[in-house]
């Protein structure tokens, strides 16, 4: 009888569909709603990580990156502006300080890692830089 | 300039210092599934989803590594309808283990890792009962991909062959030569997670040498496989895989209504692709008619049916057929 195991080993019958990354990153549309909340949560954890009186705002996304981890992995480049908000006075709008010695900005780049399934959200990784300040449009 | 689109950050963003408020978020997708009444239900979600927006799935593929195929004869092989790898290797119990990747895009390790502790314990018919490293795969075996970045499964399981790997458990556990390093991370207070403390992601380094307190040298305490390969896309070759050698290590295409599984069987009905994702595939089944495969996943116990999940068996759903890989302990 046969061997009951008839086992082929051959590079001939090569693995057709080739082999796709696991677990790697893929850039997404800013407009992403999960990636929206995850830059509210790291400009707000900005905010409180600094002794700047003013509050800051990110007034232009350059690009976000998504990662499956255990959850959600966002890399989130923004520029980052001052406003005229101070941080202690609650305010509705805070419009960016322009043409004003205060006026200052920053690139940032925010990791933030979002588990939807308890709600855990962190801010693993903030980097930002100041940046020349962009002439209006 | 920037020429990148202008975020809208009207007046719902408020620059305020408070934590946004997830939990007022809609959980839209969750109740469009369980309305559905399809063969799986969706958990809470705080997530709201545009459903308009279909992304391209997953960018750009790299191309991995190749293995050699494996076809089995299974002519007088007599495959049960229902096969649970837990029931049938009772002495093994990293089988029932469900591990967590934390914040790493190291899924492509640990289906690998846990698959072959798996292994080595059948193969040695419950003998050697180690958990295999997920940290010195994702650590040392550069030509799998990019550490916590990605990689592949494929690589993975060359690498035992060649290189090895080394015990280790859970993070924290002090369980074999290299337990994990990147924490899980727990918010809740009472969580069955350790509170998070730094900030991980990033690749560990490759250490090669135990943890303190562990007394074979690392070396000593390589595991080596003595085949890798990949097996045919086709229900009963893999079938005729796990019922034979143990749990395979799979990959599919994941969509954002998987993170929000919680029992049933899966299939894709909702969201854009996220990516790749590695898991370790341990049996199948029918559940109420719908064939499906048994899958554990690594993102810890309280996700899914205890950190497992159910996905459709036999159309090569996100393709999860088409991605098996796994290898036989030396």
């Amino acid at each position: 009888m046969w061997k009951s195991v008839l086992i082929v080993f051959s590079a001939l019958f090569a693995f057709e569909a080739g082999a796709q990354l696991m677990g790697g990153w893929t850039t997404i549309d800013i407009s992403d709603p999960g990636a929206q909340n995850a830059l509210n949560f790291a400009v707000a954890q900005h905010n409180k990580g600094t002794n700047d009186m003013y509050v800051y705002k990110p007034t232009v996304v350059t690009k976000v990156q998504r990662q499956l981890v255990a959850g959600y992995k966002y890399i989130i480049n923004a520029l980052m502006e001052r406003t005229s908000c101070r941080k202690q006075v609650a305010a509705e709008t805070c419009d960016t300080i322009q043409d004003s010695p205060l006026a200052r900005s920053m690139d940032c780049t925010f990791t933030v890692w979002y588990r939807p399934w308890d709600n855990f959200i962190k801010v693993t990784d903030q980097s930002c830089q100041t940046s020349e300040q962009p002439s209006s449009v | 300039m920037f020429r990148a689109a202008f975020l809208l950050l009207a007046a719902g963003f408020s620059v305020s210092l408070a934590r946004p408020h997830l939990h007022a978020l809609s959980s839209e997708m969750v109740n469009y599934i369980n309305k559905l009444n399809t063969t799986w239900k969706a958990g809470h979600n705080f997530r709201d989803v545009d459903y308009s927006y279909v992304q391209k799935l997953c960018g750009t593929m790299l191309k991995g590594p190749k293995l050699p195929l494996m076809v089995q004869y299974a002519g007088d092989l007599k495959l049960p309808k229902n096969f649970d790898s837990r029931e049938q290797w009772p002495n093994c119990p990293t089988i029932k283990e469900i591990r967590d990747q934390g914040s790493c895009g190291s899924c492509w390790a640990f289906g690998a890792a846990e698959a072959i502790s798996d292994r080595v314990c059948i193969h040695s018919q419950g003998k050697v009962n180690v958990e295999i490293s997920s940290e010195d795969l994702l650590t040392c075996c550069d030509s799998c991909g990019m550490g916590c970045n990605g990689g592949y499964p494929s690589a993975a399981w060359g690498y035992w062959t060649q290189e090895g790997l080394v015990t280790g458990g859970l993070y924290n556990s002090h369980i074999g030569c290299r337990p994990y390093t990147i924490e899980p991370c727990e918010h809740h207070v009472n969580g069955s997670r350790p509170p998070c403390s730094g900030e991980g992601g990033d690749t560990p380094q490759c250490v090669q040498q135990c943890e303190s307190g562990y007394s074979p040298s690392y070396s000593q305490d390589k595991h080596y496989g003595k085949t890798s390969y990949s097996v045919d896309d086709s229900v009963e070759q893999i079938q005729t895989e796990i019922f034979k050698n143990g749990p395979v290590e799979g990959a599919f295409t994941v969509y954002e209504d998987f993170l929000m599984y919680k029992s049933g069987v899966y299939q894709h009905k909702a969201g854009s692709a996220v990516g790749g994702h590695a898991i370790k595939v341990l049996g199948w089944g029918e559940q109420d008619g719908v064939a499906y495969w048994l899958c554990a996943n690594s993102w810890n116990t309280d996700w899914g049916e205890n950190g497992f999940f159910k996905i459709l068996r036999g159309e090569d759903h996100c393709g999860i057929e088409s991605e098996i890989v796994a290898g036989i302990p030396k």
